[in-house]
């Protein structure tokens, strides 16, 4: 596969549950190999059942997804040799200790790198012969994004893992995935609500919401290409994508492009946040800073 | 199946596990400690018996009497057991991993859905047809130790339900039975109490559909006097109310008596050539009909294995 070619692929996906309700509504998307994804977008955007559907655990109900080339649904084993997975608020084996789940991993996959996972686990300290169940939720996530590491896979699927754990587990978390990304040259996916952490960690950003994509693009070129002009006001030469509310009250409007003049206006370049807010306000008519 | 599989697939359910074995060597040490009291008791009582001719005075402590209650617990017991240990190891296989979340780990590190569950399943496989071998012949004993019958050598159909190879059968079932059950309602309460309906209903219709065919094929078979009344060598008798004549053609009790009323003179004598009989199944044909039931069991194990494979590779984690 060459590095040009995406590793992650969805041509018009679109998944329903039940009858009437639709996670993801004709999603187009390519995620080249190499780096860290961040899929962003609030609560119920589908970031979960997008990347369910990449594993395998939840089938489209319209138009397709490959991973590295693969159909999940029609060859779920070949997928699972590609890819590593740690779901959302991940969950260990209450009785098992941190080793037996590294044992597990060799018994269900006899090619998993238990010397590489271990190394991870040692080098943030986590006792290989404590319980799972009296581990912090931070240190969970970490024998969970182990589990993932130690698969050796190209590609790394991460469901929210960061939703619940404190600022220094998430920071910690991000580190390690960066190194093991950086230094194996997979392709990692991370869904998140939460823009601050994965502007640190990621080279390219997907905005996700109401079941569709918002934005696509690297996270620098991203906030080089967005400006914030407040209450209103407007600029030559760039395209405006929504508005919201700032932390003062104040109206905030996401713009996209060059603008002509913007000594003219109160216009500063948006952080990465402020790109995720205006692209959701775009999908909804009015959005505050909560909601990020 | 590595030793690795094993040691994690017992410590997955080890809570499980330590209670059936604990539950499984007490029923069959108690069993064998009453199979044993019983017969030291029935010959205690028997020597006496033929020393003195009569039963009186020939009381043992503990009474014939309590042997036979004991016996009963332990046949209760054994009948309960292959149901108890496959549904509660059973359900949790699939249930509990969905139920905690833990599905989503193992089956991305699994390539194989599939694979994953009959690597689960075989160490439970495994304990479940242990354990219940070992209730199964301590309540063996317990049936041909009973004090108040003549079993020691064949038993037949008596305890049948509750002794012998159909509890293994039985529990490897009842297990695969609730595998099938706690993937398809993955939450183990509900699966459990959905499963124990199932388990039932499955086990009742069973029950009458053997009895029926059974009765299409109940032959007649001669009662023997005994010192426990008019049944030896357990057959599964239907009617006992039938006599046959030499040419072996059956008239029941009441034709006969009808037929025959000066049996009832005060110097009535019975009519020769009539043998009174039971319609039911020999003692001797136990084996045969143990394995068919077996065989049954066995479509239905497997039936339950193939649905629980087919949900676990479909439904989400």
């Amino acid at each position: 596969m060459s590095d040009e070619q995406p590793v992650l692929e969805t041509h018009d996906l679109a998944k329903r549950y039940g009858r009437r309700t639709w996670a993801l509504t004709g999603i187009d998307l390519a995620i080249p190999q190499g780096g860290i994804t961040a899929l962003v977008g609030p609560n119920a955007a589908g970031k979960s059942t997008l990347i369910k559907t990449w594993v395998g655990f939840e089938r489209p109900t319209r138009g397709s997804v490959t991973v590295g080339g693969i159909d999940p649904w029609k060859d779920r084993s070949g997928v699972l040799g590609l890819v590593g997975y740690v779901p959302q608020a991940p969950a260990l084996y209450d009785g098992l200790s941190v080793e037996d789940h590294l044992d597990l991993a060799v018994h269900l996959r006899p090619d998993f790198d238990r010397v590489y996972a271990r190394t991870r686990l040692d080098l943030l300290g986590i006792p290989a012969e404590q319980g799972a169940k009296s581990l912090s939720g931070g240190q969970q996530a970490q024998v969970a994004l182990a589990l993932a590491l130690g698969t050796r896979a190209r590609i790394l699927l991460l469901d929210e893992p960061l939703a619940s754990l404190d600022p220094l587990a998430r920071r910690e978390f991000l580190h390690v995935l960066t190194d093991a990304v950086r230094s194996d040259g997979a392709t990692a996916l991370l869904s998140s609500h939460i823009v601050t952490d994965v502007e640190q960690a990621c080279d390219r950003l997907v905005v996700l919401g109401v079941g569709r994509i918002l934005l696509h693009d690297g996270v620098a070129s991203s906030l080089a290409s967005h400006w914030i002009a407040t209450d209103g006001a407007d600029a030559v030469g760039a395209a405006t994508i929504g508005s919201f509310g700032g932390p003062g009250g104040e109206r905030l409007t996401l713009l996209r492009g060059t603008p002509a003049s913007p000594a003219t206006v109160d216009l500063r370049q948006a952080t990465l946040e402020e790109v995720v807010l205006g692209y959701l306000a775009s999908a909804r008519p009015v959005i505050g800073l909560a909601a990020a | 199946m590595t030793l690795r599989g094993w040691r994690l697939a017992f410590k997955m359910q080890r809570l499980e596990l330590l209670l059936f074995v604990a539950a499984a060597v007490l029923v069959t040490i108690a069993s064998l400690l009453i199979a044993w009291g019983a017969s030291e008791a029935r010959a205690s009582f028997d020597a006496c018996y033929e020393a003195a001719g009569t039963d009186a005075k020939c009381g043992t402590s503990p009474s014939l009497n309590d042997f036979s209650m004991w016996g009963g617990f332990a046949r209760i017991s054994a009948f309960i057991t292959p149901f108890a240990l496959g549904l509660i190891l059973g359900i949790p296989v699939v249930a509990r991993e969905v139920e905690g979340r833990t599905a989503p780990i193992a089956w991305t590190l699994s390539r194989s859905r599939s694979r994953w569950l009959i690597q689960r399943v075989i160490p439970l496989v495994v304990v479940v047809i242990v354990l219940a071998v070992a209730v199964g012949i301590g309540s063996e004993f317990v049936t041909r130790t009973n004090p108040f019958a003549d079993l020691a050598s064949n038993p037949g159909f008596a305890d049948y339900t509750a002794r012998g190879w159909m509890l293994p059968v039985r529990a490897l079932a009842a297990l695969l039975l609730g595998i099938a059950v706690g993937a398809m309602v993955p939450r183990q309460l509900p699966a459990l109490l959905l499963s124990g309906a199932v388990t039932l209903a499955l086990f009742v219709g069973l029950s009458i559909g053997i009895d029926t065919w059974m009765t299409a094929e109940a032959k007649p078979i001669p009662l023997v006097e005994t010192r426990f009344g008019p049944i030896a060598d357990g057959p599964r008798i239907f009617d006992i109310a039938y006599r046959e004549d030499a040419t072996g053609k059956l008239i029941s009790e009441n034709d006969f008596y009808t037929r025959y009323e000066d049996v009832f003179a005060p110097d009535g004598e019975m009519p020769e050539g009539f043998t009174q009989v039971a319609i039911g199944i020999p003692g001797t044909e136990y084996a045969v009909w143990a394995v068919r039931e077996s065989a049954i069991l066995g479509v239905l194990a497997l039936a339950s294995g193939g649905l629980a494979i087919a949900v676990v590779r479909r439904r989400r984690p």
